[in-house]
């Protein structure tokens, strides 16, 4: 976590004990998702590969996942019909560069994503976690 | 880097120099690479000269930070374009109405201030999502629903002050409307707290909106005059239970009839859901999935009658909907509450609906009990069952419905890019409907955009239900001549509309200047009492240029958006 995460959850947690000791309010101040991707961008570790599932979870399974009403896993669904998993998760052709251009710049219904909502560094590390599966397989770099 | 229009580069980086000592200098962004980023994703004028650009973007994390980046802005007379996520896709995104403002990116700040869950209100920052507020209530624990809006990945403070809508409850759709209290920083740097927030010892910033004197938190709406830094919201117990009713009536002359019931249910608070009209033989409701649509395009029969030039026959319509056993029209009325209730209310109007002559009512999925089970919540968003956006959880069905259509409207010379939408304000009424589908038909048409089958099954969304908003949707291209066609046509949409006196509730960041020109009575008496007020609150005429048509004083009457 970040140490402003921290201390966000810090004053929260001291905030709920002083609203629930006259029974009213329980006061929370927290902060949405922030990844603590700092010094992990480059290193294909599972720490590495952890904030990037982190990143995926907050910003790409929203439309990426399974089921119904995924609008992402819909398009493409539409436009391999069937030659490439319509998930990002289960392909083994994507690279860090193709994540981080479909991030930055869109493809046509989804909108590209400024670096206040996926910074740099968090961008690296969903390039390793999208890329883990073709990484682990065998002859890839975390191949063991 | 390419500073503000009139701005030199000197003066720029200085200023640029003083926001970064606030912010941090990770956070003042100018490269060029970046500022493609607070554009609009969905431009008709992609990668033209005239596109609306900024020139940096500044992202704080706290109102002290705004407070701060104001008095610089006005030191250094420099363009403020602020914003909650900006994913106000189809209405600009993020993108600024004078080019050359320097973005001021709330994302940053998404702090979920407080969660009561006794008098069920939150207090949260702009950079707040309804996926945020939503996870945050469910990890601890909160028996509270959220009125909930499709796509729900943007701001919760931002959908309101655009006076955004949400899909769940008769109440509490209007999000302008269940807001209560504001933290604003005006353009001077002040900050001011609306309502009980201005009572500094008070606890009741999101429980009582008025406070004393005059209420004046509407001129913070659609974002000219300040800066929201906090905002309160009234949230609801959590719904122990959802059901919904389907209601065919059988001739094209029905329709008044069932917007009669349904007003009468609606109205009075006894259906507390959103409705949702439909023309079943004229297509699909909107949210239906790729299947329905493929099934109802390959339906050779009806396409006949519906492929025709203007209006299809009506007593044609009526035999095909009597041979697929469907209705003309069609309501999808919905109930929120105890189990037991909503079962009473939804009878009450099953009997009142049933009075309509042919009319037929089924029940529409199954009655859903809060909080959902795992096997409940997963055949949410499918054929028969409750979107997830009518129980209050958050998704991007509606986003993947208007993907779908922009797809099918992609063509090798002119791939879909996204869309525009034109929402106005029309009357909620038969002859207003149908009057408003002939006038936008013979618009597209007279324009040269061909109309799929069932254009004239468009029906009006509900989200304010005692108005109907008449929804056309532009599909924006990579083809810059296709999107010049597009950006004429909602243009001439505006002008056509004004003339059967419906107006848009919000309009994309290229029309704000027309819109708010049709709202001319007295001699545009309006305008001028915003102007004057924007002349007092903004001084230097810093903040938010252009936005709902409201200019600083110099540069009123200058800019051609």
């Amino acid at each position: 976590m970040t140490q402003r995460t921290i201390l966000a959850l810090a004053a929260s947690a001291l905030l709920v004990a002083c609203g629930s000791s006259d029974g009213g309010s329980a006061d929370d101040e927290v902060v949405a998702p922030v990844f603590d991707t700092y010094g992990y961008a480059a290193d294909p570790s599972a720490k590495g590969v952890e904030l990037g599932r982190q990143v995926y979870t907050q910003w790409c399974a929203i439309c990426h996942e399974a089921g119904p009403g995924m609008a992402g896993t819909e398009a493409l669904e539409r436009k391999y019909k069937g030659e490439l998993p319509p998930l990002l998760r289960e392909r083994d052709d994507l690279t860090p560069e193709t994540i981080e251009s479909f991030v930055r710049e869109g493809v046509k219904s989804m909108p590209y994503f400024r670096k206040t909502e996926i910074s740099d560094e968090e961008l690296a590390t969903l390039g390793l976690y999208l890329t883990e599966a073709r990484d682990q397989a065998p002859g890839g770099r975390l191949a063991k | 880097m390419r500073p503000p229009q009139g701005m030199s580069e000197g003066a720029f980086r200085a200023a640029l120099g003083e926001f970064a000592r606030v912010v941090g200098e990770q956070w003042v962004f100018s490269d060029e690479e970046d500022m493609k980023l607070y554009g609009d994703a969905y431009s008709p004028r992609y990668g033209a000269e005239n596109d609306l650009w900024a020139s940096a973007a500044i992202a704080p994390e706290s109102a002290e930070q705004v407070q701060e980046i104001m008095r610089i802005a006005n030191r250094y007379k420099v363009p403020i374009y602020a914003f909650s996520t900006g994913k106000n896709l189809g209405y600009g995104g993020s993108a600024p109405i004078y080019s050359g403002s320097v973005m001021l990116d709330l994302k940053r700040m998404n702090k979920i201030i407080e969660v009561d869950p006794l008098r069920h209100t939150a207090i949260v920052e702009p950079g707040v999502t309804l996926f945020d507020l939503y996870t945050h209530l469910k990890e601890n624990g909160y028996k509270m629903s959220i009125e909930m809006m499709d796509p729900a990945w943007g701001s919760v403070i931002g959908n309101a002050l655009d006076h955004g809508c949400a899909h769940t409850t008769t109440y509490g759709r209007d999000r302008f409307h269940d807001h209560c209290g504001m933290e604003v920083v005006l353009p001077t740097g002040e900050l001011v707290r609306t309502g009980m927030g201005a009572m500094p010892e008070s606890d009741m910033f999101a429980q009582f909106h008025y406070g004393f004197g005059p209420f004046v938190d509407g001129i913070f709406s659609q974002s000219n005059f300040g800066v929201v830094t906090k905002m309160g919201f009234q949230l609801r117990p959590e719904h122990e239970a959802y059901r919904s009713l389907m209601v065919h009536v059988p001739k094209f002359d029905d329709l008044q009839k069932l917007i009669d019931v349904e007003s009468l249910v609606t109205h009075s608070g006894i259906a507390n859901g959103m409705t949702h009209f439909g023309s079943p033989v004229q297509g699909p409701a909107m949210g239906a999935s790729h299947d329905t649509m493929k099934a109802f395009m390959g339906d050779k029969d009806l396409m006949k009658v519906l492929a025709v030039d203007g209006r299809p026959d009506a007593g044609k319509l009526e035999a095909a909907a009597s041979d697929r056993g469907v209705g003309f029209w069609s309501a999808d009325i919905k109930f929120h509450g105890p189990e037991e209730v909503i079962a009473a209310q939804a009878e009450y109007c099953r009997g009142k609906f049933e009075e309509i002559p042919g009319a037929w009512v089924d029940d529409h999925g199954p009655v859903v009990t809060l909080p959902l089970s795992a096997d409940v919540e997963a055949k949410l968003n499918t054929e028969g069952q409750a979107e997830k956006v009518h129980l209050g959880i958050p998704s991007l069905n509606r986003f993947a419905f208007q993907a779908q259509f922009n797809d099918m409207l992609s063509t090798p010379d002119a791939p879909s890019a996204g869309h525009l939408f034109f929402a106005p304000i029309i009357p909620k009424t038969a002859a207003g409907l149908l009057k408003a589908q002939d006038v936008f038909w013979d618009v597209l048409k007279e324009l040269g955009m061909k109309q799929p089958p069932g254009f004239f099954g468009r029906m009006p969304l509900g989200w304010y239900y005692r108005s109907f908003i008449y929804l056309v949707a532009f599909n924006v291209t990579k083809n810059a001549d296709v999107n010049k066609g597009v950006e004429e046509g909602y243009a001439r949409c505006i002008q056509v509309a004004a003339e059967n006196g419906w107006g848009e509730y919000r309009t994309h960041a290229l029309f704000q200047d027309q819109v708010m020109n049709v709202y001319n009575f007295n001699d545009g008496a309006l305008k001028k009492m915003l102007e004057q007020m924007k002349d007092t609150l903004d001084p230097n005429g810093i903040l938010a240029a252009g936005k709902s048509g409201i200019w600083p004083a110099h540069l009123r009457g200058q800019v051609k958006v």
